[in-house]
């Protein structure tokens, strides 16, 4: 990548990066001082070069995964399940006229992407237990809100589970919802963005360190 | 067997190891430079590759002095050699003459990408102590990560608990404070317990359930779920054959809730024969799609085979790079459908060409994370002008709230209760098969989040009776 010792690669690639950045922003804000078909180009080449980022990261996982079966490293078995179940699935649907929806990559997809997608997210219930176990006590300070509070939206977040609470506790979770915790999520949007605006401004005008 | 000696904790390890199997430690990043005159013999824990990795550029020689590599952690980062021409046996000392140096000030400018690394610094170990970390006394006991690298395992276990436990102290805090310090922070910690503050919090409590009291205006025990009539208005007001462009941001690991909330969505844009054009950004997005659609197209043949839901809706598949690319849907979206043109029926090249040209009639982002919604609402809404409506998770639906208060976003269905009100609205009978998965997700949902809160309480109350026993 770049080098700090290479002074004039680093300015030259700042100026492809401000180039880019205005004609964006010119395109975004209508200024004119470029026709809107080199934002869209710029957008294109954006859209390529993610999907050739997805291929590297591909070959660099295959690669990385090579060298540890050639070299007998630690789990290695696993490195080698993961080639083969990596062959497995680009034969499918490589081989197939039908690509991504022949039946033989509907079946991998059904009976092995979308299980184990799914049954991996539902560990989160574990992990998320585990947490509460960490923070939300009620011995330290203030953990006797945020247990509360959790709760609560534990509470008004499952499905009908609300219907078997009184409605006086339905309305005062939903005025939570809307008010206080509104408040706080527009405070974060706002935080949030005027955050990300001034890091990408430093990050132009290369003084992010 | 030959074996190479971790520079960190001393552990012996096979020569062809890239990282101390006892510590982590990168080994072949680890080693000292070799001493410039050829008596000395090479280092045996770095491989042949690894030398010709290593090997100093031109520059670097001149310099005398390696790269600081920012990708590693504090250890690693001042264990770094510094100075050339000391032994292994000084390890130590040229690690801690290492860690003493203060970087001197670069006339260069800083890489172009080295800001990026650099938002994110990793914690400095060297500039924390911990309160119970063992001898009080800093002197005798001082922080020992970066300066001295022969932890043991004592200190290790001390600074898992450090990350563990309890936010550290910056250095030069008190590590232990005396018992009068200790009643005082007891009462500054109480502050958050004070009557006052309790008793705004319980105010504020007993006036939300006044005002709560007023009628329901969807009927007794409803969850208030604004946006979704403007959602189902916002559907119902398209005209035939109008273009909708989906983002379909969820794939199978959150099907299991998204799938509800979307399927009655897609069934009432089927009915009112309208053509989806979905794209997702997911690996998983677009086979998750065509099985939602092509279940929405079953309900909706079984009330009425008259109903002829067909090829309306074009696979656009799966969109690389992320937000940098988005808004190239709002912009220029023939471009962007990764679709072969070759490869679409005629009707649905002129759709596309149409949506070219025209822009879609609606937009829709049915998404289990509220930053899609965001990202489409800030990347791709202000180029097409299409009204958005989200079919959201129910846990995504406080933090896109703000959006459909201020009308940029013109409708949202969030959580199965959102999908289920919808059915409700559509004025739609579900089948006994619907309602007997409906009810089976249902419940497993309400016992897994019963069980959670059982457990939540279950063990404050345990570890409080812990805590009370002698």
């Amino acid at each position: 990548m770049f080098s700090s010792r290479s002074n004039w690669l680093n300015r030259i690639g700042l100026l492809v990066v401000a180039a880019c950045a205005t004609l964006v922003i010119s395109a975004r804000f209508e200024l004119g001082l470029a026709p809107p078909a080199a934002a869209a180009t710029l957008y294109g080449w954006a859209l390529l070069l993610g999907g050739f980022a997805l291929l590297l990261g591909i070959a660099n996982a295959i690669w990385y995964h090579l060298v540890r079966v050639q070299r007998g490293q630690r789990e290695w078995v696993f490195s080698l399940l993961l080639l083969i179940v990596f062959a497995l699935v680009f034969g499918a649907g490589v081989s197939s006229p039908g690509g991504s929806v022949a039946p033989l990559a509907e079946w991998v997809f059904d009976a092995v992407i979308a299980p184990g997608q799914a049954t991996l997210y539902a560990l989160t219930g574990f992990f998320l237990l585990s947490a509460a176990y960490r923070y939300l006590r009620f011995n330290r300070p203030g953990g006797l809100w945020i247990l509360a509070g959790a709760l609560l939206m534990l509470l008004v977040q499952t499905p009908f589970f609300y219907q078997q609470l009184p409605e006086a506790l339905v309305d005062l979770l939903d005025w939570l919802l809307n008010w206080p915790v509104m408040a706080a999520m527009r405070g974060v949007l706002l935080g949030g963005a005027l955050g990300v605006l001034f890091i990408s401004l430093r990050l132009i005008v290369n003084s992010a360190k | 067997m030959a074996t190479s000696d971790c520079p960190h904790c001393g552990y012996s390890n096979p020569i062809d190891s890239g990282f101390c199997r006892h510590c982590g430690t990168a080994l072949a990043r680890q080693q000292p430079p070799e001493e410039p005159d050829d008596e000395s013999p090479p280092s045996s824990s770095v491989s042949a590759e690894d030398q010709v990795e290593k090997s100093p550029g031109p520059e670097e020689e001149k310099q005398g002095e390696s790269p600081p590599s920012r990708t590693q952690g504090p250890i690693s980062a001042h264990a770094e050699p510094q100075d050339e021409g000391e032994g292994r046996a000084q390890k130590t000392e040229w690690a801690q003459e290492a860690g003493e140096q203060e970087p001197e000030a670069d006339d260069e400018p800083q890489p172009l990408l080295g800001g990026l690394e650099g938002l994110l610094d990793l914690a400095d170990t060297q500039s924390f102590s911990t309160a119970g970390a063992g001898n009080p006394d800093p002197a005798s006991n001082p922080p020992t990560l970066s300066r001295d690298l022969t932890l043991d395992e004592e200190e290790r276990r001390q600074l898992r608990q450090l990350f563990a436990e309890e936010l550290p102290l910056e250095a030069g805090a008190q590590p232990e404070p005396p018992p009068e310090d200790q009643a005082q922070t007891r009462e500054r910690n109480r502050l958050q317990r004070r009557p006052w503050l309790e008793a705004v919090l319980f105010m504020g409590l007993v006036g939300a359930l006044l005002w709560g009291a007023e009628p329901h205006r969807q009927g007794p025990g409803q969850h208030a779920l604004p946006g979704l009539d403007q959602a189902h208005q916002q559907l119902d007001s398209l005209p035939p054959n109008s273009l909708v462009l989906v983002n379909w941001a969820y794939d199978p690991a959150t099907a299991g809730e998204m799938d509800f909330v979307a399927q009655p969505v897609v069934e009432h844009l089927l009915r009112k024969e309208a053509k989806l054009i979905v794209v997702s950004q997911l690996p998983g997005g677009p086979a998750s799609a065509r099985r939602v659609i092509a279940r929405a197209e079953d309900t909706l043949r079984r009330p009425s085979r008259a109903q002829f839901t067909a090829n309306q809706a074009i696979e656009g598949g799966f969109l690389p790079g992320g937000a940098a690319s988005l808004p190239l849907l709002g912009a220029a979206p023939a471009q962007a459908l990764p679709v072969d043109p070759r490869w679409v029926g005629l009707r649905d090249r002129f759709d596309i060409a149409l949506l070219a040209d025209s822009g879609p009639a609606l937009s829709l982002v049915v998404a289990a994370g509220a930053e899609d919604v965001r990202r489409w609402l800030e990347q791709v809404q202000p180029y097409n002008g299409a009204p958005v409506v989200a079919v959201t998770s129910a846990v995504v639906d406080p933090s896109i709230r703000p959006y459909l208060d201020s009308g940029q976003l013109a409708g949202l269905v969030s959580g199965w209760d959102g999908g289920r009100a919808y059915i409700r609205r559509s004025e739609r009978t579900r089948s006994v098969e619907e309602q007997a998965r409906s009810s089976r997700l249902v419940s497993g949902l309400n016992w897994g989040i019963g069980i959670l809160i059982a457990a939540i309480l279950l063990g404050n109350l345990v570890g409080l009776t812990e805590r009370r026993m002698p």
